[in-house]
């Protein structure tokens, strides 16, 4: 997928740090957060992510990085994409809510 | 090829060993070095500023001055050295003016070869002539003594009416550059456009506010190397004037170079030997920024017709021989008009002259210097039955036909009212007749002329000799008469008193049509 968008990293309580980016390839986009990545992401950069999973949170469904996961950088610019649908926009839905508070 | 995919990403000291190495290659004379040259002088951009390319173009200087005889001897590299050189001389002329000089002097060295290039190299000197007192010389021995620089050519006239050629105007473009822009012109749909627009300019506009420089020669390559097929073309891609827009807009001021670079192939088109493509993308900028962006239209159309008519404030200065290449320009610019209206690429050029939107001033202009171009109106295309003879007022009649145009907004409101009381009462014949006759511009008229035998019953034949009096009306003449075979006595008489009325007045013919409306 490449990156559209690069967001402001944000620092966990355990000094983890995350950064976010907004990716799309041609099926749609959606939300990256990225644990602890030492390496700059740039818009423009096509990447290959390996070990991700997807999650809801706060609502939205993200994409994250796994603890094994690799992101290599393949190159940029050439690379369509579709930014329709956007996977991250906040969902009311109900079975979701109730996932959540069964597991909480 | 090593070069092509990985030179951009060397460290410095790759860089500069790279440098060396292939500067004891050309000293050794190896085989094959020059395609290795080539593809380096290509990494040596314009508008970039960086140590990097600036340490490239040295090495070009220096290799130019120290093997000089061995890139004589390899005549395909001169044409490419000199165009790079001077291309380049105009972004760093203050720094390295040494680059111009060793471009000089290859011209007049070898001013055959040179010639190759085409149309650009005179765009190049032309630009540079006021900088560098090099140039200037040579633009002045290429003006007046031609024979000097070569007895067998004829002389600026030949150069100018050469085209590029592509490899040129790639070898400006570095391959990555030019590898994106390929991609977005062929692929990229409109929605995403912003996007590739931003991370080209991230990578290489931000650096330098002195990298827009880099705009004209894009410009050039969209125009002249990038023709889209039809097939393109009707999919739902990113048009070639979008782009053009985007790069004209970069800079908070448009920049004369970057529109003189756009319409340079106007200036000097010869329409049955060079290929649409190259005049197309201006026009259709112009006539589809109007409503939303009028500035840039309003720009574009100035500059068309400041070179049009030739003033002081143009772009371009021949020198002494400036009439002779501004009629030249005027022909061109107005064969290049005319073979657009021709193909269609734009449905109307009216709205140029018409649109609100647009500067009064510039409009008037417009319309004074190529209102022989408006009657081939769309409508006339409509009726495929009946060959009516377009007759194009001339330029000589300026005057009768600047009065037709002003009033071409208004007609075609109460023409296409009429239009719908021809369809329900068939019968009024004087109301048929009068806007059929309104001193508009022919075209509007005919396709009405045209409806009326299918819609009418034809009562009578009967030729009506209108003895129009001045030029202007004897084309309508020869239009009405051969479709007026078919209107009825009743209306030859409407057609005489609203004849007789128009030669009176323009106004007293409005009323009256109003009256009859």
């Amino acid at each position: 997928f490449i990156v559209l968008e690069k967001g402001a990293p944000t620092k966990t309580k355990q000094e983890h740090t995350i950064s976010h980016a907004r990716v799309a390839d041609i099926t749609g986009s959606i939300n990256l957060s990225i644990w602890d990545s030492k390496e700059n992401i740039q818009p423009g950069d096509i990447i290959r992510l390996q070990g991700g999973y997807c999650a809801v949170y706060k609502n939205c469904l993200i994409l994250y990085s796994g603890r094994h996961a690799t992101l290599e950088r393949l190159g940029e610019f050439q690379f369509l994409f579709s930014e329709q649908p956007n996977m991250s926009i906040p969902t009311q839905d109900s079975k979701l809510n109730d996932n959540n508070n069964n597991n909480n | 090829k090593l070069i092509n995919e990985k030179y951009p990403k060397f460290l410095d000291r790759p860089r500069i060993q790279l440098l060396q190495l292939i500067r004891d290659f050309v000293n050794n004379k190896i085989k094959e070095i020059d395609k290795v040259l080539l593809n380096l002088l290509r990494q040596a951009a314009g508008g970039d500023w960086s140590q990097n390319n600036i340490r490239l173009i040295e090495f070009f200087i220096q290799i130019a001055t120290e093997t000089k005889d061995w890139i004589y001897s390899k005549q395909e590299l001169i044409p490419y050295f000199v165009y790079s050189f001077l291309r380049l001389a105009k972004d760093h002329y203050t720094t390295h003016s040494r680059l111009a000089v060793i471009a000089c002097e290859m011209c007049k060295e070898r001013w055959l070869d040179c010639v190759v290039i085409g149309r650009d190299l005179a765009r190049l000197i032309q630009e540079l002539q006021p900088l560098i007192p090099e140039v200037d010389q040579l633009w002045t021995i290429i003006l007046e003594n031609p024979k000097v620089l070569s007895p067998n050519w004829l002389g600026l006239q030949e150069l100018l009416f050469f085209p590029t050629q592509k490899q040129f105007l790639s070898q400006r473009l570095t391959p990555d550059m030019e590898a994106y822009l390929i991609f977005m012109m062929s692929k990229v749909k409109p929605i995403n456009q912003k996007w590739y627009q931003n991370w080209w300019a991230t990578k290489w506009f931000a650096s330098d506010i002195r990298s827009r420089s880099l705009v004209s020669d894009l410009i050039r390559f969209i125009c002249c190397c990038f023709h889209p097929t039809n097939q393109m073309l009707n999919a739902d891609l990113v048009k070639r004037w979008t782009i053009i827009l985007w790069l004209l807009k970069i800079n908070t001021q448009i920049s004369p170079s970057d529109v003189y670079s756009l319409f340079f192939d106007w200036f000097f088109f010869n329409p049955k030997a060079e290929n649409i493509m190259l005049i197309e993308p201006a026009i259709l900028l112009m006539v589809n920024c109007f409503r939303d962006l009028p500035e840039i239209t309003n720009h574009l159309e100035d500059f068309l017709i400041k070179q049009y008519i030739g003033k002081s404030e143009s772009y371009l200065s021949f020198g002494s021989c400036e009439s002779f290449y501004r009629n030249l320009i005027k022909q061109a610019i107005h064969s290049s008009l005319k073979l657009i209206i021709e193909k269609r690429v734009i449905t109307s050029i009216s709205v140029l002259c018409s649109a609100p939107t647009l500067d009064l001033q510039t409009r008037n202009k417009f319309k004074q210097h190529f209102g022989s171009l408006f009657p081939t109106d769309p409508i006339v295309h409509l009726t495929p039955q009946n060959q009516i003879p377009i007759s194009k007022p001339g330029i000589q009649q300026f005057p009768q036909v600047q009065m037709i145009n002003r009033r071409l907004p208004e007609q075609p409101k109460p023409v296409q009212k009429l239009v719908n009381t021809i369809y329900t009462v068939p019968q009024q014949g004087s109301q048929l007749t009068s806007p059929v006759l309104s001193p508009i511009s022919s075209p509007i008229s005919s396709p009405l002329i045209a409806k009326l035998p299918t819609i009418i019953s034809s009562n009578e034949t009967e030729q009506t000799n209108i003895r129009l009096s001045s030029e202007q009306k004897q084309n309508t003449e020869k239009e009405l008469n051969s479709p007026i075979s078919n209107l009825s006595v009743n209306m030859a008489d409407e057609l005489r008193e609203f004849i007789n009325l128009a030669k009176q007045g323009n106004s007293k013919a409005q009323q009256h049509l109003r009256r009859l409306l």
